[in-house]
């Protein structure tokens, strides 16, 4: 029987956020909140001169991470076995080789070591504060163990249609896109893109033949306002610093390295304020807030098996391993959390470290839930989308009063 | 974090006015550099249609980037809409 929650469940809003891994931005909650699956400050690699990095708080909101740290297939493999060869077939990442990856790129071994820094508490109030009032997800794992296009794939189509690598200008029948399957069915969708300067990750499959799904940022604040929020919204924030058409400054706000990290805890706050604001959208919508993939940066939980995305085989040439690649294993863990005045506060749900109640969530668990929940059966999707966990099963039956739920002040 | 006022209202420091750079090169950041290669991929096959004005190869800062990025994301928008009729 459905939860008063999923009864008025109304809207979903996903907000994906660019290259953090979940120890570099929540980790730190492990000290407050043990459910938490942080990090216990004695986790560490070895740097290039064997010398033990310890992970530390000490990341910077800009500065440190330039250049932008490697996250294609054959540096990821390093980052979680510790060599760009292959592993053998279900071994267990060791999670060993952030600092030696990243000191390929500047050999630099001082530089290296900052791959371990994560965030203190009090340094990100708006992702932790988030994170300890509403649910918190310890086992959400980026879709690939990759960059940031085949990984958003699986948020828009449940799949990266054999890809791991940032050129995916195909779309493969029978699948299609979450916007796509909306349509058909008769709902509502948008993906807003923060404006024209900034545009989309989703140039040449979904701009180029439908750019009408897709609208700007300013559109989805007046949407809030106005009651008129599609069923399924996707945000992406802003990805470049550049002059907006008013001639002001416009910030990038997506937190990929170098961004600056504060801009885009503004932004995460905006799109929630806008939300709660409205008290009858507030009531009626979940907002999912997501990082696409790690960034190169350190996690220490090692990514879990999945099931394979049969018949899709990365060829060899594209993972620079020496071997195909089935996805038959998930990415680095990246924060996620589900905000509503549904979900009860403190939700913290159990990943790989439980075995017994642990779950694993995945981008294709987005389609998955969207089309759970607007469309019902549906069997044009990947094996992966099918497989995966879905997540408004954490809308209860009592709804949260204002007076419980975070206000974030901006001014 | 939380005020003392108000244990639910939260203030979102303001990143430092030096934080905003037009000029950083794209090198830095692979996914806008990757943003722009697949909007030229685009552009590369829609040619008879598009005409940004734009030489790909000059476009090195993410100012640079930003400007071509909205001139394609124009031309892509109104070329459906012109198709439509609209």
């Amino acid at each position: 029987m459905a939860t008063a929650g999923l009864n008025n469940l109304k809207h979903i809003v996903v907000l994906m956020m660019e290259n953090r891994s979940f120890d570099h931005m929540l980790g730190s909650l492990k000290a407050v909140d043990s459910r938490i699956n942080g990090i216990t400050g004695n986790e560490s690699n070895l740097d290039s001169t064997n010398e033990p990095a310890k992970v530390q708080p000490l990341a910077e909101f800009q500065g440190q991470l330039d250049p932008d740290p490697d996250h294609h297939f054959t540096e990821v493999n390093r980052q979680l076995y510790g060599t760009t060869a292959a592993p053998a077939p279900g071994a267990v990442p060791t999670m060993s080789g952030f600092v030696q990856s990243y000191y390929t790129q500047q050999q630099n071994v001082s530089h290296s070591r900052k791959i371990m820094y994560y965030f203190p508490q009090d340094k990100l109030p708006v992702l932790t504060t988030l994170a300890r009032s509403f649910a918190v997800f310890n086992g959400w794992f980026s879709s690939i163990p990759g960059p940031t296009i085949c990984n958003r794939a699986f948020a828009h189509y449940g799949t990266s249609f054999g890809k791991v690598t940032m050129d995916m200008f195909e779309i493969k029948p029978p699948y299609v896109s979450i916007y796509e399957r909306l349509l058909a069915a008769g709902h509502t969708t948008k993906l807003y893109y923060y404006d024209t300067s900034s545009s989309t990750m989703e140039v040449v499959n979904l701009l180029k033949n439908q750019p009408q799904i897709f609208a700007t940022y300013q559109q989805f604040l007046s949407d809030c306002d106005k009651g008129q929020l599609p069923d399924y919204s996707f945000i992406e924030p802003n990805y470049s610093d550049h002059e907006g058409d008013g001639g002001g400054q416009e910030l990038a706000s997506d937190q990929h390295p170098d961004h600056d990290v504060q801009a885009g805890e503004i932004f995460i706050a905006s799109v929630y304020n806008r939300i709660f604001q409205n008290k009858a959208l507030w009531q009626s919508t979940a907002l999912l807030v997501v990082y696409d993939e790690h960034g190169g940066i350190y996690d220490h939980v090692p990514p879990p098996a999945c099931t394979p995305d049969a018949p899709f085989i990365a060829p060899a040439s594209d993972t620079g391993t020496g071997a195909t690649f089935a996805f038959d294993r998930l990415g680095v863990r990246v924060p996620a959390i589900l905000i509503s005045p549904w979900v009860a506060k403190g939700t913290v749900v159990p990943g790989p470290e439980d075995p017994a109640k642990g779950r694993v969530f995945e981008h294709a668990s987005i389609p998955a839930t969207v089309t759970s929940q607007y469309i019902g059966a549906y069997d044009n999707r990947s094996p992966r989308e099918k497989a995966a966990q879905t997540f408004l099963d954490l809308l209860g039956d009592t709804a949260r009063p204002d007076t419980d739920c975070p206000v974030f002040n901006l001014d | 974090m939380a005020t003392p006022s108000n244990p639910n209202r939260v203030h979102v420091p303001k990143p430092a006015k030096r934080s905003f750079n037009k000029e950083r090169q794209l090198e830095g950041n692979a996914l806008l550099r990757n943003q722009v290669n697949h909007f030229h991929e685009l552009e590369r096959r829609l040619r008879a249609e598009l005409e940004t004005g734009i030489q790909y190869q000059d476009v090195k800062t993410e100012g640079q980037a930003a400007a071509y990025i909205k001139k394609m994301t124009e031309i892509l928008h109104h070329r459906v809409f012109r198709s439509a009729g609209q």
